[in-house]
């Protein structure tokens, strides 16, 4: 319980900081921020109106003071672009950003774990070197180059999925294979060298003494233990699925949020941008937490060690 | 593991070769614009092939390996040096100095991946030099927490301990005595790290946040997106080049790794 209280009370300096971080990122656009999202031909009222909106008119004490108070009160701002709250903006991109990532997600722990464990049952051979080769590989194509070689096959030759936007089951297909191949190679990684280590616990050999067969060891008794570790890589990567995002919704004109922010910067959109960028930072650190806690809670070893 | 290690060294000086001589090699220029010609496929006067422009996909990509190359290295050498210098403070003088790095530290790694550099970048606005602020300062992090951990065990050793009572003064100890001992963990990470800055760099370029007068590879990638029916080349040569040289890195920085921590993993 008090390690629940201290992990919680942490979150409160992190969160501080990234909101912090966010309300000076328009201070660090070269020249007028006004000037910038406007464009040198607007009209003077239309600057007065926007930098009296923005708060950019009064101390920069003051504006820090309200931007904290309203980011308490949930309140973003306005977009500039769409003429909306950021918040509800956000709210309508969130969920297809958040099943892109659960989806790529599902589609990494398949195609991860099996040869994960078949390469630490058969360490050394053929298969485990050429699982760590492709690893290797998955971990060094950017999305933004697999992405658009799926699609140059599976959509533009042979016509099985869509090639952009999100309509149905077929539209997670690529999209999702994008996001989650970098992950897949992580996965497997992890697995492999978790297994192995597993493998040459005292406990494990008493249970092939038994005369079990080898399989009812590696399933019932090594990859229990096992997958404590590729669990956890598998929560605090669920973030990093968020950030990758952003390039495979480019990519595939996908309705979420990382999409959303990349069109808010190139509209100078700097209130959304700032706002997508703070709701990213702040599921990441909260997922991260939920993570840590519940990892705590499943294996008691890590809070007696703390 | 050996072969994949030599296979990484091979391709990244072949990558320096290419991003050194490459534009010389080439009787192009990056701009030279043939609007007749656009769009064609590779042949023998354009082994790449040719953009919407008519522009020789080759030499943009032997231009792009400057740019992508410099800028890489660059903003890694920074995120070394500063995060040898900060870790290595915070380690060392621990109390409310370490307290506040590392407060700072995990508001950094609040912003997952890539989106610290792609919010820096976005404000900042493009071009080379604040490319490489942003992949800086998203880099640091990293070497700092781990010059830290570090730090905080070889302080406690005798040699160390020894120089303390000795009455070395602080910049002595930490140059002489613990930086060095700390070195071989962070050239593993610097080597994960150009293969991590490389993907960081071309993936701003491939947004749109990075240099906009000189071809990047990222760039003339996201380019040829529009044209993937009928040139795919354009997208595909500058991806391979990308690819190629995270992996040479990766390759690089898994032996290393096995090297000096056998047996260890992840």
């Amino acid at each position: 319980m008090r390690f629940l209280v201290r992990r919680v009370l942490l979150l409160i300096p992190t969160i501080w900081g990234v909101v912090t971080l966010v309300f000076f990122l328009i201070h660090l656009t070269p020249g007028d921020p006004v000037e910038i999202m406007l464009g040198e031909n607007a009209v003077q009222a239309d600057r007065v109106a926007l930098r009296h909106q923005l708060g950019l008119d009064k101390p920069l004490y003051r504006q820090y003071v309200d931007y904290l108070n309203r980011v308490v009160h949930l309140d973003l701002g306005r977009s500039i672009f769409y003429k909306e709250k950021v918040m509800k903006i956000i709210e309508e991109r969130f969920p297809a950003t958040f099943t892109l990532a659960l989806v790529s997600m599902i589609v990494a722990i398949l195609i991860a774990i099996p040869p994960g464990i078949y390469a630490a049952v058969k360490q050394f051979s053929f298969w485990d070197n050429l699982t760590a080769v492709i690893s290797l590989l998955g971990v060094s194509i950017p999305n933004f180059f697999l992405g658009p070689v799926l699609i140059l096959f599976f959509s533009l030759k042979l016509g099985w999925f869509p090639v952009s936007g999100k309509s149905g089951f077929a539209s997670y297909v690529l999209p999702s294979i994008t996001l989650g191949t970098a992950l897949a190679a992580i996965l497997t990684r992890i697995t492999r060298s978790s297994l192995t280590g597993v493998l040459k616990e005292a406990y494990i050999t008493t249970a092939r003494a038994k005369g079990l067969p080898e399989f009812r060891v590696i399933v019932k008794h090594a990859l229990r233990n096992a997958m404590i570790p590729v669990v956890t890589i598998m929560g605090l990567q669920f973030g990093a699925l968020l950030s990758g995002a952003i390039i495979t919704e480019t990519i595939f004109s996908w309705p979420g949020i990382g999409r959303l922010l990349i069109d808010a910067i190139n509209t100078r959109d700097y209130p959304l941008v700032q706002g997508t960028v703070l709701v990213i930072a702040l599921t990441y650190v909260i997922v991260n937490t939920l993570v840590d806690i519940t990892y705590t809670i499943i294996d008691p070893r890590v809070r007696l060690e703390k | 593991m050996r072969k994949l290690f030599i296979t990484g060294v091979v391709i990244v000086l072949l990558m320096i070769l290419f991003a050194v001589f490459g534009p010389l090699l080439s009787p192009y220029s990056p701009y030279e614009i043939h609007l007749d010609q656009g769009l064609r496929g590779p042949s023998l006067a354009h082994p790449m092939g040719q953009d919407k422009l008519g522009r020789d996909i080759f030499t943009m990509v032997a231009y792009g390996a400057r740019v992508s190359l410099t800028i890489s290295t660059t903003a890694v050498a920074i995120s070394f040096i500063a995060g040898i210098l900060i870790g290595g403070i915070s380690g060392y003088v621990g109390g409310i100095v370490d307290e506040l790095i590392m407060r700072l530290i995990d508001i950094l790694l609040a912003f997952p991946g890539i989106l610290l550099a792609i919010a820096l970048a976005a404000f900042l606005g493009p071009g080379m030099k604040n490319i490489i602020i942003a992949l800086s300062a998203m880099g640091w992090v990293g070497y700092a927490r781990l010059v830290r951990g570090q730090v905080l065990s070889i302080r406690e050793r005798e040699f160390v301990q020894a120089a303390i009572a000795e009455g070395l003064p602080l910049w002595r100890i930490l140059y002489i005595h613990i930086i060095p001992e700390t070195l071989p963990p962070v050239i593993v990470q610097a080597t994960f790290g150009m293969a991590g800055t490389i993907l960081a760099e071309s993936s701003l370029s491939f947004l749109g946040l990075g240099p906009q007068d000189i071809p990047s590879w990222g760039r003339i990638l996201s380019d040829g997106i529009d044209f993937l029916r009928e040139a795919p080349h354009i997208s595909i040569f500058p991806g391979i080049m990308i690819m190629l040289t995270v992996m040479a890195f990766n390759f690089i920085g898994d032996w290393l790794q096995e090297k000096i921590q056998p047996g260890g993993g992840e």
